[in-house]
């Protein structure tokens, strides 16, 4: 066990580092660097440059090397000291930014994951005991008709509904006045009321999804064999079900809740550029929008990294839920 | 029971053989074609699909418009309705001429019919100045499927805020929407056929490293991986160009999902016996591989694909929408919606969510297409 | 078009002769497939004295599971039946089964408990995510609720060392996919026994086990059933079993059994063509090496659009053009309790009579 959980993290450290020089290489795609893009700003905005301040900048952040080297500048220092960089379009650090943006996006995310299994799994249970019934058709209609919609539209839409209905929009987490008040009970419902747009939009599409795949997985289950063993038995069909078929239809979904949380975590991205929440997503659209490697560099690593661990979360879980994965998994 | 009826029992039941006979014997993809056509929703899709594709590469010639013209007296217009009776006399399809007023309070400006001026519609005309186009890349024209009258502009979906006819600029934008995910499929195609293929033909190293790789990319989420690299599109290239990069983009995010698949069939086919009969009798590694292998699962390739179409349609559509790919004049289903992003835009002008339900209907058509076919597809069903 | 589930259980009262536990009616069975409506079952009649062991025999697909699968009532929804089902209860009741709720409280209490079934492939017939042992107590808690969890345990071990599993303290906390096949079909006998059942289903019990272990099953299942005095109704496509198992045969061929009788009748002196080719086809010790086996051409055809015919007609040898593809096929007589469908024994009785 322990042997396998070594070369299982020895793996991943292998993973993690592949994943660094991958994002590395992307940030530095664009054309010119970001001093380019800085200093056309400073001159366009009637700025003087110093050309010395540049250089001077440009040998800190190891600009003027090899891509090797400033790849190793980058990765050590994460590594090393968890420093990821400095934020050029923020004047801040990175580290600095992410700790700022990390508590709403992992609220949301968390949230949203919570609306998506409180809602899919029954709904997937139903639609596939009792499939082709009018309440299946119903909810397979509206899955498909949910997940044909483009999380960005989801989002117009619904702004546009709410904005019809009370005069909000609902955009950011707050309303204005709240948005530097201290915590009280008002402003915390109006949080969860600037909650429904998005946990609706970015839960929507997992949770279509997720029923799908749970009455799929479910209608596999109730025409295995043992079903009919245990009929057999003379068990009532519902506690066939509950006992047998749901268990071993939750398993898969179950153990991808590490998988799916990330996916939730990135999926806020578009919908928080759109309703301009305080998230990591819209923070990372402004970096690339802005070339600002470092910022926009971190956060897809740190994308990346989540849905390593992720993964590595979601094994563990189906090895624990599973028998015959857990023998597996001993045996490593 | 009377002769006749007698008799015409006995040719139903005989045709009924003859079904079941069929049943037995007809072939894989006879079967799914024959499943597939039951499926009344797959084939209504697949219907919709084929008309949106049709008006697609004949865009040029239906669509009034080209890409880069424009009207800048007609901003923000309203559709413009078609009739068929002026003061009750049937005059065949034609529109009202349109004058300008201007709100006395707000001072927006607004788009009204004169219904003194009738513009009939005339068909197969030859087009204003700058609405050139080439047949197939090759024959240049400027004959256009339809046009209103001197004096008369006809926008079925409106304009937008340049003036520029929002039909047009939808069916020229179904080139890019509705063929980057196709060209960007057949790409993740070749290259998750082609790396899974190696990957479980070989084993060996070969896997080990087309595995790490898999998972390398595997770990990047969609999306932001989506972001960063079409952010990473310079500005100034050239339209034709960013079409290549963003499918290629969409490929190099999605074929290690297929390659995955294929490298997983490959080891579990490897072990059937009509694959070890055909090795033992010789048969080369292409052969076995493209003749034997590739054909006993390409039906759940065909599937996963067509279901993975949506995604990459979605995928241009957002990108587009948030401006990381394609930029005006460059024309496409997401970079038509990017004015739908302030919501006075929808308030005032609501017909510019349009596009969205070509959007919504191609992702869905592809949906149930997808769907059809995998139940065709299966052998248990 | 769904079976009709009868809240109200039971007005009619019904005979079956003394000696019998089962007497299956005129039993037709449907199946809905696509656009096809199979008649998988076509008017099946049999029936089972207590202790007796009926074979039923035939290729794929000629209805035996249907059969069998629906005196149990567990046919999937597809399914509707017609006929009667007349079974007597340990409590000497009779009921006709079809007329039960399926899921309702009298037919549960006889499944398991009073008829139980074994399934062609064990590997699949249990759940892989709970231990043999959980599995096998919940048809002891099932079908007695003053079982406790320990005497559940307890019974459960002596099953497990009846149908002789070795160190059954240990397998009986293993899951599924630590059991090897046949010890997972001895498992499933074990779990179909524990409640002492009077008529035991067997669903081609050993197809999916290698030869050796096959043996093994059937020598478990003949101890086991002088032990329990247990009727079983054993489904096979193999007549080699049947020898070796059953008292009477019944062949079954697309939904209809053409041939009835004792397995001596049946295998010294066969009438029906279709149970001439099955024992043709076995193959036979003292067979020349180079000797071909006999087969029977064709294959079952669906059961789809069927005429008043035999249904054997385009198979057989001995086929009459005219009479057995135009004309309903009568049970004949051969000799006492000798049934066969077949038309060529109504010349003999024209000829003797």
């Amino acid at each position: 066990m322990t042997k396998y959980i070594i070369k299982k993290l020895l793996i991943m450290a292998l993973t993690v580092f592949l994943i660094s020089l991958a994002v590395f290489f992307i940030i530095t795609l664009p054309p010119g660097d970001f001093m380019t893009n800085y200093v056309g700003r400073m001159l366009a905005a009637g700025e003087r440059v110093n050309q010395e301040e540049i250089d001077a900048l440009r040998r800190t952040y190891a600009l003027d090397q090899p891509f090797i080297i400033q790849f190793w500048r980058w990765f050590s220092k994460i590594i090393f000291h968890g420093d990821f960089g400095y934020s050029f379009s923020l004047s801040m650090p990175v580290t600095a930014v992410i700790k700022a943006y990390i508590g709403p996006t992992m609220a949301l995310s968390i949230t949203t994951m919570l609306f998506t299994y409180i809602i899919s799994i029954p709904v997937g249970i139903y639609s596939a005991v009792h499939q082709y019934s009018f309440g299946d058709y119903f909810f397979t209609t509206i899955c498909f008709l949910g997940q044909a919609v483009p999380n960005f539209l989801m989002a117009i839409l619904l702004m546009f509904i709410a904005f019809r209905l009370t005069g909000d929009t609902m955009l950011g987490l707050y309303s204005p006045k709240y948005q530097n008040a201290p915590w009280s009970w008002e402003k915390f419902l109006d949080l969860l009321k600037h909650c429904i747009i998005p946990v609706l939009v970015i839960g929507l599409n997992n949770t279509c999804g997720l029923i799908r795949t749970m009455r799929s997985q479910m209608l596999d289950e109730l025409n295995k064999n043992y079903v009919m063993t245990g009929k057999a038995k003379g068990m009532k069909a519902a506690a066939i079900r509950y006992k047998y078929c749901v268990r071993a239809a939750v398993n898969p979904i179950a153990s991808s809740i590490g998988w799916s949380l990330v996916n939730i975590f990135t999926g806020t991205t578009i919908t928080a550029i759109v309703l301009n929440l305080p998230s990591m997503g819209t923070v990372m659209y402004n970096a690339l929008i802005n070339q600002d490697m470092y910022l926009a560099g971190s956060w897809l690593f740190l994308m990346a990294i989540a849905t390593v661990i992720g993964t590595f979360i979601s094994d563990v879980l189906l090895a624990w839920l599973d028998p015959r994965a857990r023998k597996e998994y001993l045996k490593g | 029971m009377s002769e006749e009826v007698k008799k015409s029992s006995k040719t139903a039941a005989h045709s009924d053989e003859k079904k079941s006979e069929k049943y037995y014997y007809a072939s894989q993809w006879a079967l799914m074609g024959r499943k597939f056509r039951r499926h009344k929703l797959a084939m209504g899709s697949t219907f919709v699909l084929l008309i949106f594709y049709l008006t697609a590469i004949f865009g040029n010639f239906i669509a009034p418009q080209g890409t880069e013209q424009y009207d800048g007296k007609f901003v923000n217009c309203a559709p413009t309705p078609v009739h068929y009776f002026h003061e009750g006399k049937f005059v065949g399809p034609f529109v009202y001429a349109m004058k300008t007023e201007r709100d006395p309070v707000t001072f927006m400006a607004h788009h009204v019919e004169d219904k003194e001026k009738v513009c009939r519609i005339k068909f197969f005309t030859e087009g204003d100045p700058g609405g050139e186009y080439k047949w197939f890349g090759l024959f240049p024209s400027n004959i256009h499927l339809f046009e209103a009258e001197e004096g008369g502009k006809i926008f079925l979906f409106g304009t937008d805020n340049m003036g520029r006819d929002l039909f047009s600029r939808v069916i020229l934008g179904a080139q890019i929407s509705l063929f980057i995910p196709v060209v960007g499929m057949l790409l993740t195609l070749v290259l998750g056929l082609f790396i899974g293929s190696l990957a479980g033909y070989f084993g060996g190293w070969v896997d080990t490293v087309i595995q790490r790789a898999i998972e390398v990319v595997r770990s990047f989420p969609q999306v932001p991986l989506w972001m960063a690299l079409s952010a990473a599109i310079p500005k100034t290239m050239k339209p034709a160009q960013v079409f290549m990069l963003m499918t290629i983009i969409l490929s190099l995010v999605s074929w290690p999902g297929l390659a995955r698949v294929v490298r997983s069939k490959f080891i579990s086919v490897k072990k059937e016996d009509f694959i070890m009969a055909a090795r033992i009798s010789g048969a080369p590694a292409s052969k076995l591989i493209t003749r034997h292998m590739i054909p006993s699962f390409l039906s759940y390739i065909i599937v996963d694909m067509t279901m993975s179409i949506p995604s990459l349609i979605i995928g241009e559509t957002t990108l587009s929408f948030l401006g990381l790919g394609l930029r005006s004049p460059a024309t496409s289903w997401g970079v038509l919606l990017q004015e739908t992003n302030k919501l006075e835009t929808i308030m005032f002008y609501n017909w510019k969510l349009i596009p969205m339900i070509f959007v919504f209907l191609s992702v869905l058509a592809f949906n149930f297409t997808g769907d059809g076919l995998r139940d065709a597809a299966d052998p248990y069903k | 078009m769904m079976k009709p589930f009868r809240k109200k259980e039971l007005e009619t009262t019904y005979e079956i002769a003394p000696e019998h536990i089962l007497e299956v009616k005129d039993l037709h069975v449907r199946i809905a497939v696509d656009d096809y409506d199979l008649h998988a079952v076509r008017g099946v009649n049999f029936s089972l004295k207590k202790g007796e062991t009926l074979g039923l025999v035939g290729e794929s697909g000629c209805g035996k599971s249907v059969t069998s699968k629906e005196i149990l009532g567990i046919n999937p929804g597809n399914c509707r039946s017609e006929g009667q089902i007349l079974y007597r209860t340990k409590s000497g009741k009779v009921l006709n089964l079809l007329e039960l709720d399926r899921d309702g409280t009298v037919y549960r209490a006889i499944r398991g408990a009073e008829i139980s079934m074994i399934f062609q492939e064990p590997m699949t017939a249990f759940s892989p995510l709970y231990t043999i042992g959980n599995q096998l107590a919940e048809i002891i808690t099932l079908h007695d609720p003053k079982a406790t969890k320990a005497s559940a345990r307890q019974r459960v071990l002596e099953m497990l060392r009846k149908v002789g599993i070795a160190n059954p303290e240990k397998r009986i906390d293993q899951y599924p996919h630590e059991f090897s096949g046949g010890m997972l079909q001895r498992a499933l006998i074990a779990m179909m026994l524990c409640c002492d059942p009077d008529l035991l289903i067997a669903d081609e019990p050993t197809t999916a086990l290698d030869v050796t272990i096959q043996a093994q099953i059937l020598d478990l299942m003949r101890s086991l059933q002088k032990e329990f005095g247990m009727s079983i109704l054993f489904i096979t496509h193999d007549l080699g079993t049947v020898a070796n198992m059953c008292d009477n045969v019944a062949v079954m061929y697309l939904g209809e059994i053409v041939e009835y009788g004792t397995v001596r009748q049946i295998f010294h002196n066969p009438q029906h063509p279709y149970t001439r080719g099955l024992l043709r086809s076995l193959p036979k010790m003292d067979q020349v090496r180079d000797e071909k086996l006999y087969i029977i051409n064709g294959v079952v055809p669906l059961p789809v659009g069927l005429q008043a015919n035999c249904g054997f007609h385009d198979r057989c040898e001995e086929c009459i053009a005219g009479r057995c593809d135009t004309q309903e096929i009568p049970e004949f007589e051969a000799e006492p309790g000798h049934m066969v469908r077949c038309i060529k024994l109504e010349k003999q009785e024209v000829h003797h009579g």
